[in-house]
């Protein structure tokens, strides 16, 4: 129908808009809030307090190794748990939905559901008390047990995010036809030959997309962290709300907020060149 | 053959367990009583069965408000992301036009961006206009991240319904508008319910903008939060458990969609 | 009630030309059928006429309005589409009135009456509770045919509407169709592969291909001259024979040995002759001499496949000819029955 060239972008119109008032816009002023200095001129005062604070560097490399900890097991795992439910006869359905249970759960209840676990008189305790490992309750989650809390956090969000890995998986392993499989077998090849030769070329996009959109979050990691540790685990975000709520400074946690996005983009950018996938090879 | 059967069908149940028993220990956690909370070493049983912790959670003051203000939030991002979403999915299904993959980058970028850098701008800007503080305000930016999704989403669904039963209902008389009514909209709408119902977990569980956004009109997330250090472990396990429930009710009633909304959505 | 004039449409797919230049006049109540192999622009066609696809060039009028412009619901149309396009949330009764409804005709009752008329006509009738998604393939394309009747449009656009009917079902159909349109002087174009329903169905008859119309013309004047060495090739079944021929002198011609006489011009033309129009030849007459390869009985007549010259030539006879393969077999054209082509444009040429 002629006349209507116009309609595609009046439909277009009022997201558009949204996204440029909640997207760009902000993201221009985090900018131009994050560079510039007490009178409003250019300057890089924010970076330099926000390098100077003690938590700095802990945030850093915090967030950084929860990262590099976190997302490859989270990816391994959900692997694994998508090739088995390949192999699983009955209950698929089942199965998944209770694998997938997590995705509904927010950061902040992950975060309050294994402080129940790891408290001081959680059932961490109670089962080591049990099998006579520890005598009485034993701290864990303090600023005297860095390591501990580190891995509590990484069991936290290993807990709570591998959901929306498996997902993005399990839609990208629906998509392999079931003959490759069939033909792969015919000529002899083992299990573990097929998901090395089969599985993991065709998946590599659906792996790439899950990867990126895991460590853009796990940049982010926030309410699990301060439930678990409070500010005794430092983080990139958690420094960023800090900042913003607390000291109600707003030019250091927009500083914060630029770096978690150069990281994160950083991330993606990387991703998408170590994981190229060839166009052609997708047909 | 049988062994190995074995073997698949207990790494399954082992990882079932894994993602239910922690569950399952807040729900005891939450409907022991205090006595469950204090008690040690704990059992897989809890002491006794009480709404006490439950009752003394919503007794809380702000509780209700701040659950009343969470469902308000979301249900106002359910609105607006749908309205927003869904016009601009239906045109990236239906039309060919000059910027459509300039749009769909925009769309695919924002996913992108971390929150932070939405929210801390947005909190002076929100000052300025006087929204600083309101359950609209927090609505606006949690729009933005369900917004993306229901985008791309939206635009699947409506890609789904085949551009002919819309052509047949043009020719049997129908306008533009009346075709959608009559045709795509029934067809796409469990779909759009799904989607729907993601932009409402999305709202309900998301805690940094909630919790920068406001100072009184708390959502819960933010309320909990906000409220770490001075509240009790059990009235956080209780929030935490009142948090879960809904969004397993609602992941329950979207599993169906859960696979081919991911897939798509990420592409 | 409205002749279609279709006028130097033409219609491109990026670089890919679908339709190169289609001027038609399908007129007030008549019946063409649209017929061409896979892929030649026969939905393209039928869908500009309809308005839901946009030409680059050329103009659509029906009846005296020129309707270009127009969208799909102001012209007065009514569409079967190849793959049915019947709504599947919808029960059968509600699709079939769904086009009423929307342009508010008639009474309730009316408008049930109408459907049961619509439903009655495909033998749909005992189904209009249930829902679309429950029927069979060759069920839905009936819903979708008493859609389209049920409201009554002056021009009636049916794209393979018997498609996937048993071939009991489809001759049935295909007569009550025929009826019915005639009764009600609606204007149809009608697509379809199959030039058994082509002839049947047809007043007249577009033969489509690689995007033109090559030949719009009766039924009976197609199959007897056809305007291209495609038309004669695509319509009947086995089709034309087509035989080199030399000239030898002016009107006289050569294929082998055998001489005969065709047009005065040209020096190398190409013979068409359907392979019911070759017969038996007397001992001592000239003749077409093959050797026969194939014989197929087919009840009804007897076709034979020859080896001429190293080229084959099919032969339809009366079905009590004692023929075997190997056998030598003596052919004479009737000479009324002789086409002429020149193999350069691929055109018909007058004898
Ligand atoms: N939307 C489109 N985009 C690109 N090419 C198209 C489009 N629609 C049709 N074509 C091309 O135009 C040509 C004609 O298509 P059309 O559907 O009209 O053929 P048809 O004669 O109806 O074939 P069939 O008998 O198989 O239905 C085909 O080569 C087809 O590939
Ligand atoms: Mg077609």
């Amino acid at each position: 129908m002629t006349g209507e060239r116009a309609l595609p972008y009046l439909l277009l119109a009022p997201s558009l808009l949204f996204l440029a008032l909640l997207f760009l816009w902000p993201l221009a002023e985090a900018f131009l809030v994050a560079f510039s200095g007490p009178g409003g001129q250019w300057s890089l005062v924010n970076f330099r307090e926000m390098a100077e604070d003690l938590n700095f560097a802990d945030a850093v490399r915090n967030t950084l190794l929860l990262v590099a900890v976190v997302v490859p097991i989270q990816l391994a795992l959900a692997l694994g748990l998508g090739v088995l439910l390949g192999s699983l006869d009955r209950g698929r359905d089942g199965f998944l939905y209770i694998w997938t249970i997590p995705l509904g759960i927010s950061d902040l209840a992950a975060g309050i559901l294994w402080l129940a676990m790891l408290s001081e008189r959680g059932y961490l305790n109670s089962l080591l008390a049990a099998l006579g490992l520890v005598e009485g309750p034993v701290l864990w989650l303090s600023y005297e047990t860095p390591l501990a809390l580190f891995l509590a956090v990484v069991v936290a969000e290993v807990w709570r995010a591998t959901a929306i890995v498996l997902v993005i998986l399990v839609a990208g392993m629906q998509l392999i036809p079931k003959e490759y499989y069939e033909a792969a077998e015919v000529f002899g090849a083992g299990a573990f030959q097929r998901f090395r030769r089969i599985t993991l070329p065709l998946l590599k996009p659906s792996i790439q997309t899950a990867l990126i959109l895991r460590t853009i979050l796990a940049f982010e990691v926030f309410a699990v962290v301060v439930v678990l540790g409070g500010r005794d685990l430092p983080v990139l975000a958690g420094e960023a709300f800090a900042w913003q709520y607390d000291y109600r400074n707003a030019g250091v946690a927009s500083a914060y907020a630029v770096l978690i996005l150069t990281v994160s983009l950083a991330a993606t950018w990387l991703y998408l060149r170590l994981l190229r996938v060839r166009e052609e090879s997708l047909a | 053959m049988k062994p190995r059967r074995f073997l698949y069908l207990s790494l399954a149940l082992l990882a079932s367990v894994w993602v239910l028993v922690p569950i399952y220990l807040l729900a005891i956690s939450a409907f022991g009583g205090p006595e469950t909370i204090n008690a040690w070493p704990k059992g897989l049983l809890p002491a006794r069965i009480s709404t006490a912790t439950l009752a003394f959670f919503f007794a809380v003051r702000g509780v209700w408000d701040a659950i009343l203000n969470s469902i308000l939030v979301a249900a106002l991002t359910m609105a607006m992301s749908i309205l927003l979403g869904a016009p601009a999915g239906y045109a990236l299904a239906r039309f060919v036009f000059p910027g459509k993959d300039g749009y769909r980058l925009l769309v695919l970028l924002t996913r992108a961006f971390p929150i932070a850098i939405l929210a801390l701008p947005l909190t002076v800007r929100f000052i300025e206009i006087g929204i600083y503080d309101t359950v609209f305000a927090v609505a606006l930016v949690h729009t933005a991240l369900a917004l993306p999704f229901a985008i791309l989403v939206s635009s699947s669904l409506f890609m789904g319904v085949p551009k002919e039963l819309e052509e047949a209902a043009w020719t049997l008389g129908c306008s533009r508008f009346q075709a959608f009514r009559e045709v795509v909209w029934p067809l796409a709408r469990p779909g759009i319910a799904a989607t729907m119902i993601f932009a409402f977990v999305v709202s309900w569980n998301e805690v940094f903008a909630a919790s920068v956004l406001t100072l009184r009109e708390r959502t819960l997330t933010a309320f909990l939060l906000t409220s770490l250090n001075e509240s009790p472990l059990h009235f956080r396990f209780a929030g935490g458990l009142f948090l879960i429930v809904p969004a397993l009710v609602f992941i329950f009633a979207v599993r169906r969609y859960l696979f081919s909304m991911w897939g798509i959505a990420n592409r | 009630m409205a002749r279609i004039l279709v006028e130097d449409i033409k219609k491109t797919f990026g670089k890919f030309v679908a339709l190169k230049s289609v001027t038609m006049e399908v007129a007030d109540g008549e019946f063409t059928v649209l017929l061409g192999p896979s892929g030649c622009g026969k939905t393209t066609l039928l869908r500009i006429i309809a308005g839901l696809e946009t030409a680059d060039r050329g103009e659509v009028r029906i009846g005296e309005r020129r309707v270009d412009h127009l969208p799909p619901r102001s012209r007065n149309i009514a569409m079967v589409f190849q793959n049915y396009a019947v709504f599947p949330h919808m029960t059968v009764f509600e699709n079939i009135t769904f086009g009423l409804r929307m342009q508010k005709r008639g009474s309730e009752e009316e408008i049930r009456r109408t459907a049961r008329w619509a439903a009655e006509l495909v033998h749909i009738e005992s189904q209009l509770d249930k829902y679309t998604g429950q029927l069979s393939g060759g069920q839905r394309q009936r819903v979708a045919v008493a859609r389209a009747l049920a409201v009554r449009p002056q021009v009636l656009l049916m794209d393979e509407p018997l498609s996937n009917l048993d071939a009991l079902l489809r001759l049935e159909m295909r007569a009550e169709l025929k009826t019915i349109l005639r009764e009600c002087a609606t204007t149809t174009i009608y697509v379809t592969h199959d030039q058994v329903e082509a002839m049947s169905l047809a007043d007249r008859i577009a033969i489509m291909h690689g995007g033109e119309i090559e030949q719009y013309d009766t039924p009976l004047e197609i199959y007897r001259n056809p305007a291209t060495l495609f038309c004669g090739g695509f319509i009947g079944s086995p089709p034309m024979n087509f035989l080199e021929a030399e000239a030898v002198a002016p009107g006289r011609w050569r294929i082998g040995d055998f001489e005969l006489a065709g047009p005065a011009e040209g020096a190398r033309l190409l013979l068409g002759i359907r392979p019911e129009d070759l017969e038996p030849a007397g001992e001592g007459e000239p003749a077409l001499v093959g050797t026969v390869q194939v014989v197929e009985p087919l009840g009804s007549h007897l076709l034979a496949t020859l080896r001429l010259d190293g080229r084959l030539l099919r032969f339809a006879g009366d079905a009590d000819l004692p023929l075997r393969p190997g056998d030598t077999l003596r052919l004479r054209p009737r000479a009324d029955r002789l086409r002429w082509f020149d193999p350069e444009s691929e055109r018909a040429v007058r004898s």
